[in-house]
């Protein structure tokens, strides 16, 4: 059984977000929702502190610019420490939720 | 937006450690991100009150918000960072305060290069009767140099004494020069006798300055100055201008 | 898309701010220690009566602080080949540690022994420091027995003695100084005198002499 993530869950959702390209706080809600087909739910202003974190910890940059509404925006950008962050917590989760499916799917067919 | 305002307020307030840029920068996202949700609810029917209400209930508590937020502005580096910009600030004033003290500084480069202007020839002329001389010796870190010399001075008895000009600067301007150098030196005449030389006092404007006189004996034309103090010690025969140069 | 006006990493450029800060301000201490400008230390107070008194660098045998005569007050006993010399300096918001005076004793070996009397008074306070200090050549002497007299109290006692065994030996030196800490009813009725004995290993007597005075200083 793989070890708990050492990540936020919603930090690595965030950056497996940024992998598919820059993006602003709220236009990374909207992904969430629409990708998540509307099952992922959060209260939307917890995002900020996670992104303000991930910026300290050099996993993200950020940048203002003009956004498709005209309007300007701070946009996030994945960097390569933290491409390299998700990729091995995505691994990490993987085989945690690998090992849990597998216990859960025991007892399913037990019961 | 004043309800936004609200909310953002609300949000800084538990971030205790930021400069107001961070601080800014927060707040400047927050309401961007709450005027983006509140436009998508008004394009989907509500009105702009009800809109802007659910926006910011949408955003969940602001105080949780901002102590999550907190946590991501530590103080660390801030410390230091303000420490250091005070101590900086107090430098620079004191620096600005005691700008007059290089004056010293000054003082002393220029008895090195004029020592006229720095001494008892405050215009800068000497009076007809001082030849201006130049001789330097070299006492630790400390320069001596004698500028003038008055073959015939008369003084308050009307009796006639040489009278010497007498400077000591350091050879770093930022230091202090030595004040033995003009209290302690002494003439001798060619017999090797001292001389009674009535002191002129000294001052101090960053160099030492003072002027020394003395009798000399009938048909002596010059002396030797002497200066033997704690393990320099110093000695050179000094002829009295000419007749050529003294009127 | 990505229009990289301004990449900020807030824990970074904290970071960069404080050490650029910190960097710039001890290069201005630097400079101004270099300059003159302020006396951070008391051995800059110290280095600056040298330049004063004309004397070659001195190695620092023993610092006084006497707090229970003034807070602010330091006295540095020092040496070199040539002499011996006691710094009093003040520590002033203004300026930092600077020399107040320092009398300076020959110590050529061609005494016996050389010994100086610097007085301290306060005018705020009615105690005084009456600093002794000297060095010793002969090396039959081992030993020095000071006394201070006050004349104006007491003309043919003695208000304070003192024994002195050890010396600090630098720059081949002995060198000794005990400050006496006296009190006295009225400043102007102050006339001391101070007397030193010498003796020999063996305890024999070798000589007595009245001490010079070396100078005072009156401190606000």
């Amino acid at each position: 059984m793989g070890r708990k993530q050492t990540m936020d869950h919603t930090a690595l959702l965030v950056l497996s977000l940024l992998s598919q390209g820059d993006m602003y706080g709220y236009q990374m809600i909207a992904e969430l929702e629409r990708q998540s087909d509307h099952t992922f739910e959060m209260k939307e202003g917890t995002l900020y502190p996670i992104l303000h974190g991930l910026e300290r910890s050099g996993a993200v940059e950020s940048y203002r610019t003009q956004a498709p509404s005209g309007r300007e925006r701070k946009y996030y950008r994945l960097t390569e420490k933290g491409a390299a962050a998700l990729k091995a917590e995505a691994e990490q989760w993987r085989r945690y939720s690998h090992s849990v499916n597998a216990v859960l799917e025991q007892a399913m067919g037990l019961a | 937006m004043e309800l936004f305002e609200t909310f953002c307020q609300q949000v800084c307030r538990e971030v205790r450690h930021a400069t107001p840029e961070e601080r800014d920068s927060i707040r400047r996202e927050l309401r961007d991100h709450l005027e983006d949700r509140a436009e998508a609810l008004q394009s989907s029917g509500s009105d702009e009150e009800a809109a802007a209400q659910a926006a910011v209930e949408a955003m969940g508590d602001p105080a949780e918000i901002g102590r999550a937020m907190n946590r991501q502005y530590p103080l660390g580096w801030l410390i230091l960072s303000r420490l250091s910009g005070a101590l900086l600030l107090l430098l620079c004033l004191y620096i600005l305060f005691t700008l007059p003290l290089f004056g010293s500084a000054y003082n002393n480069l220029r008895c090195r290069i004029s020592p006229s202007y720095g001494g008892r020839f405050m215009s800068g002329a000497a009076p007809e009767s001082v030849c201006l001389t130049d001789y330097r010796w070299t006492v630790g870190g400390s320069v001596l140099r004698v500028y003038g010399l008055e073959p015939t001075h008369m003084d308050a008895n009307g009796d006639s004494r040489v009278r010497v000009y007498l400077c000591a600067y350091n050879r770093n301007p930022f230091r202090c020069a030595s004040e033995s150098l003009v209290r302690d030196v002494v003439f001798l005449d060619e017999s090797g006798n001292e001389l009674e030389r009535l002191y002129g006092g000294s001052g101090n404007t960053g160099a030492w300055y003072t002027t020394i006189s003395f009798p000399l004996p009938e048909g002596e034309n010059g002396f030797t100055l002497y200066y033997d103090s704690h393990g320099y010690q110093l000695e050179e025969y000094i002829p009295l201008p000419g007749e050529e140069a003294a009127p | 898309m990505s229009d990289h006006k301004s990449v900020k990493k807030t824990e970074l450029s904290r970071r960069k701010k404080a050490l650029r800060r910190t960097a710039a301000a001890l290069a201005l201490v630097f400079f101004m220690v270099l300059t003159n400008l302020y006396g951070f230390l008391p051995i800059q107070a110290l280095r600056n009566q040298e330049d004063r008194s004309g004397v070659r660098r001195t190695e620092t045998l023993r610092r006084d602080y006497l707090p229970q005569v003034h807070p602010f007050t330091l006295f540095y006993l020092s040496c070199n080949e040539d002499v011996v010399m006691l710094t009093s300096m003040r520590w002033n918001l203004l300026g930092g540690w600077y020399p107040v005076y320092a009398p300076v004793l020959d110590c050529d070996g061609s005494e016996p022994v050389v010994i100086g009397e610097y007085s301290v008074t306060y005018s705020d306070l009615d105690r005084y420091i009456v600093y002794v200090f000297g060095c010793v050549s002969d090396p039959d002497i081992a030993s020095l027995q000071l006394s201070v007299t006050d004349l104006a109290r007491d003309p043919n006692g003695i208000s304070d003695t003192c024994q002195v065994t050890e010396f600090l030996e630098a720059e081949g030196h002995r060198v000794f100084a005990h400050p006496f800490l006296l009190s006295f009813e009225d400043a102007r009725e102050r006339r001391i005198k101070v007397h030193a004995d010498t003796y020999r290993q063996d305890g024999g007597w070798i000589r007595g002499f009245e001490v010079p005075w070396s100078g005072s200083t009156s401190m606000g």
